[in-house]
């Protein structure tokens, strides 16, 4: 598995060999949204996210077939990977309260970084914020924020107008910072 | 003030998550399991589709055979002739040969008389069978309710009846006993009807509507159509009998 992250060919390119039968091929795509799907599915269903991406990943290659190799492979994936984040959501007894976590020590530490975000308190605050939002707007952030997708790409996953993704986003946003207002004291 | 949302894409970088070191190696391993099953899921319904094909050549044979005895029961469905059977055994009447007014004995020119007079008042023509066993014609009664007309043709052994097709349906009906035998035969190459057992008889008048008119215990009966025509033969015990008397219609 050594080096399909630095498998140069395109998402169209190694899908059509993986197509063929190329499980290397689709090694190459798990490797490059390996970690953007985990991100995103954390912040859907939290320690769920692992067994989600991985079933997400099995289901995409069984339905390559089906995939159209003209169209963009990151929605078509994440449309996967959310539905399977929201089934482990949906069917997880351990569901209460869905809790989202930093970790202690950040992996990257750079200057820009530390001038947002000034700590890890800092950034709990933030993740809990993020977690007591109603699912719906939970999602869009998650999309947008933790797996790095566009607009137009956010709103394919979510089965939406752009413009919709879009107030839904300003809408999350508006909460978050409701939620930060009412924790910070001024 | 924070600008949120590049605090929330530093959060992702900084997110608790299970980190899936392995991930990559699961899922391929996942696949290549699974396509390790639908190979042999693949194997398995090859055996299933031979197991089908000899199934459906099974089937296929049936169905050849089907045909056949639709044909039938197409004619009985739209020939003079509605054969139901009845889920309640039919009353016990006279004896088992017995059949519609017994032969008395009658002079021949009455009875030509009396065919001519048939002939007139049905729509199709009276045939009379040619084999020597039938003997001479006893007698011969015209039922007028049936749409069309039918004739009854009585000698010494057994009856014919003669009943006019009609495209609107059948004009007589036949309810069977629940262990009634009924067999599909060939008469001249038409499909035809072996009953062996209890039956009652009735009619379709003209306006549709069936009545038994009869109560009856019968013999055997054979019942054939041809050129529109329903025949039915009463009194013969025997199937070769029936047969070749029904062959010599002329």
């Amino acid at each position: 598995m050594q080096g399909h992250n630095m498998d140069r060919r395109s998402d169209a390119e190694l899908v059509i060999a993986a197509r063929e039968g190329d499980l290397d091929a689709f090694a190459a795509l798990v490797e490059r949204y390996r970690v953007p799907a985990l991100r995103f599915a954390y912040g859907i269903a939290g320690n769920e996210a692992e067994d989600a991406v991985q079933d997400a990943f099995v289901k995409a290659f069984r339905n390559l077939g089906g995939f159209r190799t003209d169209a963009a492979f990151r929605p078509w994936l994440f449309t996967i990977v959310a539905n399977e984040a929201r089934n482990r959501l949906r069917s997880s007894s351990r569901r209460r309260k869905l809790e989202l976590q930093v970790r202690d020590q950040p992996r990257t530490v750079g200057a820009a970084t530390d001038d947002i975000v000034a700590d890890l308190a800092q950034r709990e605050r933030l993740v809990d914020a993020v977690a007591s939002l109603p699912d719906r707007y939970r999602e869009v952030v998650a999309l947008r924020y933790f797996a790095g997708l566009s607009e137009s790409e956010t709103a394919e996953v979510l089965s939406c107008p752009v413009g919709t993704a879009k107030s839904r986003t300003s809408r999350a946003l508006d909460l978050l910072r409701a939620r930060l207002a009412e924790e910070v004291p001024s | 003030v924070i600008d949120l949302e590049h605090a929330l894409s530093d959060l992702a970088e900084h997110l608790d998550h299970p980190p899936g070191d392995r991930l990559v190696e699961t899922v391929r391993d996942r696949i290549a399991l699974s396509a390790g099953v639908e190979t042999r899921s693949r194997r398995r319904v090859r055996t299933l589709v031979a197991i089908a094909a000899v199934l459906v050549a099974i089937i296929a044979a049936v169905v050849a055979i089907a045909p056949a005895r639709h044909a039938v029961a197409d004619w009985l469905g739209i020939g003079a002739v509605e054969i139901r059977r009845s889920d309640r055994p039919q009353p016990a009447g006279s004896s088992a040969h017995t059949v519609p007014g017994a032969p008395s004995a009658r002079r021949d020119a009455a009875v030509r008389q009396e065919y001519a007079a048939a002939q007139h008042v049905v729509d199709f023509r009276i045939t009379t069978p040619k084999d020597a066993s039938a003997a001479v014609l006893s007698g011969v009664e015209v039922d007028r309710r049936v749409r069309g007309g039918l004739v009854v043709l009585r000698y010494p052994r057994f009856t014919l009846v003669e009943i006019a097709g009609d495209e609107h349906g059948p004009t007589i009906g036949k309810i069977l006993d629940p262990n009634a035998r009924v067999e599909p035969v060939t008469v001249d190459g038409q499909p035809g009807l072996w009953i062996v057992g209890a039956h009652e008889v009735g009619y379709f008048d003209r306006s549709g509507n069936f009545a038994i008119d009869t109560v009856r215990r019968s013999g055997p009966v054979l019942l054939w159509q041809r050129s529109g025509v329903t025949y039915r033969i009463e009194g013969l015990a025997r199937l070769s009998d029936a047969l070749r008397t029904a062959r010599s219609l002329h």
